[in-house]
């Protein structure tokens, strides 16, 4: 039994190995990488070294735009790249999360539904693109179309999942206590269901950078994938590589940013 | 709200002619049939049987979790059709929200003016005034069910159903939630329909036990005991319903 005053310790903020872990594998990589340039292991043309890489990286990001090829874009791409995978999570999160909870409550809607969705999901995001090129045209929409239909899938599913797998009790309880439908939906099914709500999201963002990189690699003028492909035609390997960074980086933080923010709900803070 | 005053002595729940089958695998199961009784405002009620006889399935018809096939429930003469507040119920499983603290899971639901006071003083009968900010997977089983009772008391229910809700607690944790819900009912003086399957347990807590028979569940017996609080379980008026209620379980 707890007395008063124990604190809950979480598992996962052991301050030493919660600090060095996460970087293993990350510097292993760097490592690699410069053993295998300082050896020649592949002719620099395939392989730039890493500190070659630096420099382009150090002019994109910091030189005057325009200096050279790629100077100084970073923020204007990295800002136009954020803006749609913003749009296009938000629009799979704002259609996924009550489409999944509503099917995985109602068995009416989950057989509405799932044969059509489950259908659309064996498709491969890549062959949606010449439709979404005709549809949309190069740009913004057509990024934003690839993004959400991607996105959208694991977060209905983890919603789905989560209301499904809602105990029952929790419901009953609710109901007992007073409760009706619309707030016991919010204040018991949706606290209840948050772990897997959390998964799809995250999982949904994570898919979302794989697609934005599609949408742009079709010739949008600016954004990471547009960058990514630009250096491809101009045999810029360096850039490539510096792109490819950029984006796990980008990636990663933005997918601790949606875990803080989710965090600043108590129902994902205590399950 | 729905206080119950303590010379009270209108039929507080009426069950009528209650009939309830579930389908399992195409196969229509008779769960409980005609079950007929009623229960005084402020009366404990002891629903005793051996497992499969529909003593849950009757409390959650009662609590409004799933309706009748024949029959009704009536409280205070008005039909049952949903769960509510005035019908509150003790599960047997743990059923605290995880993601609220103690005090909160007390709290939910409540107009947030008056709720701060009302739990805090509901802490303080149940014994967890120190353990408001806890979460419920930080305190024992015993406690767990403490904040439970607490949950639906706050909301001054007219009747309180509990489903075996002891059951899973250690002998001495489950003497002191007996001495518990024997204090807090002489207080507040709702009426109880406690569900069991050990009759020491029912003739502890109970002006009235119902002895239901298995499949379909029928009502076998009715049992008052008439004897004075506190009880002592060796006393032979104690042994003798005890010995009792065994002999009508053995029946059949």
């Amino acid at each position: 039994m707890a007395s008063p005053g124990t604190n809950q310790r979480d598992p996962d903020s052991r301050p030493a190995t919660a600090l060095v872990l996460p970087w293993l594998l990350p510097a292993g990589g760097l490592g690699f990488w410069f053993l295998a340039s300082a050896v020649d292991l592949l002719p620099s043309y395939l392989l730039p070294s890493p500190a070659q890489v630096f420099h382009a990286a150090w002019a994109y990001v910091f030189a005057p735009v325009d200096s050279a090829p790629f100077a100084g874009r970073f923020l204007a791409d990295a800002k136009a790249s954020l803006g749609r995978v913003a749009g296009g999570f938000g629009l799979a999160a704002l259609l996924g999360l009550p489409l999944g909870l509503i099917s995985g409550r109602l068995a009416a809607m989950r057989l509405f539904l799932d044969t059509f969705l489950n259908g659309l999901r064996a498709v491969p995001g890549i062959a949606w693109l010449p439709l979404a090129l005709v549809w949309f045209g190069i740009g913004l929409k057509t990024t934003v179309f690839l993004v959400a239909q991607a996105a959208f899938f694991p977060i209905y599913l983890g919603a789905a999942a989560g209301a499904r797998q809602v105990n029952p009790l929790f419901l009953r309880a609710g109901a007992m206590l007073g409760l009706g439908r619309a707030r016991l939906v919010c204040t018991v099914l949706v606290p209840a269901a948050m772990p897997h709500l959390v998964t799809g999201l995250r999982l949904g963002l994570g898919i979302a950078f794989a697609y934005l990189v599609l949408g742009e690699l079709t010739g949008v003028p600016d954004g990471l994938g547009a960058v990514i492909m630009d250096a491809r035609l101009l045999g810029r390997v360096d850039i490539i590589i510096m792109g490819i960074i950029i984006i796990a980086a980008i990636g990663r933080l933005c997918d601790l940013g949606l875990l803080w923010g989710l965090k600043l709900l108590k129902s994902v803070r205590r399950q | 709200m729905t206080s119950v005053s303590p010379d009270n002595h209108a039929p507080c729940l009426a069950v009528e002619g209650l009939t309830k089958a579930f389908r399992v695998r195409g196969v229509l199961i008779k769960a409980l049939e005609d079950i007929s009784f009623s229960l005084a405002g402020g009366e404990v009620l002891g629903l005793l049987g051996p497992s499969g006889c529909g003593k849950t399935t009757l409390l959650n018809l009662v609590a409004g979790f799933l309706s009748p096939d024949a029959g009704r429930v009536l409280m205070r003469g008005r039909p049952v059709e949903r769960p509510g507040p005035e019908r509150g119920v003790v599960f047997q499983e743990d059923a605290l929200f995880p993601w609220l603290t103690v005090a909160e899971n007390v709290g939910f639901g409540l107009d947030a003016g008056q709720a701060r006071e009302r739990v805090a003083r509901m802490l303080e009968r149940v014994g967890l005034a120190d353990y408001g900010h806890y979460l419920p997977r930080a305190i024992s089983g015993g406690m767990k069910q403490r904040v439970a009772l607490a949950r639906v008391l706050v909301r001054e229910p007219a009747l309180l159903l509990m489903d075996e809700p002891f059951a899973a607690l250690d002998a001495q944790t489950r003497a002191g939630m007996h001495e518990l819900l024997i204090s807090l009912q002489q207080q507040l003086r709702q009426s109880v329909v406690f569900v069991t399957h050990d009759p020491e347990e029912a003739v502890k807590l109970a002006d009235r036990v119902l002895v239901l028979s298995p499949s379909p569940g029928r009502l076998r017996r009715e049992l008052v005991v008439d004897l004075p609080r506190p009880r002592q379980v060796d006393a032979p008026g104690f042994l003798h319903l005890k010995r009792a209620i065994h002999a009508s379980l053995a029946a059949g």
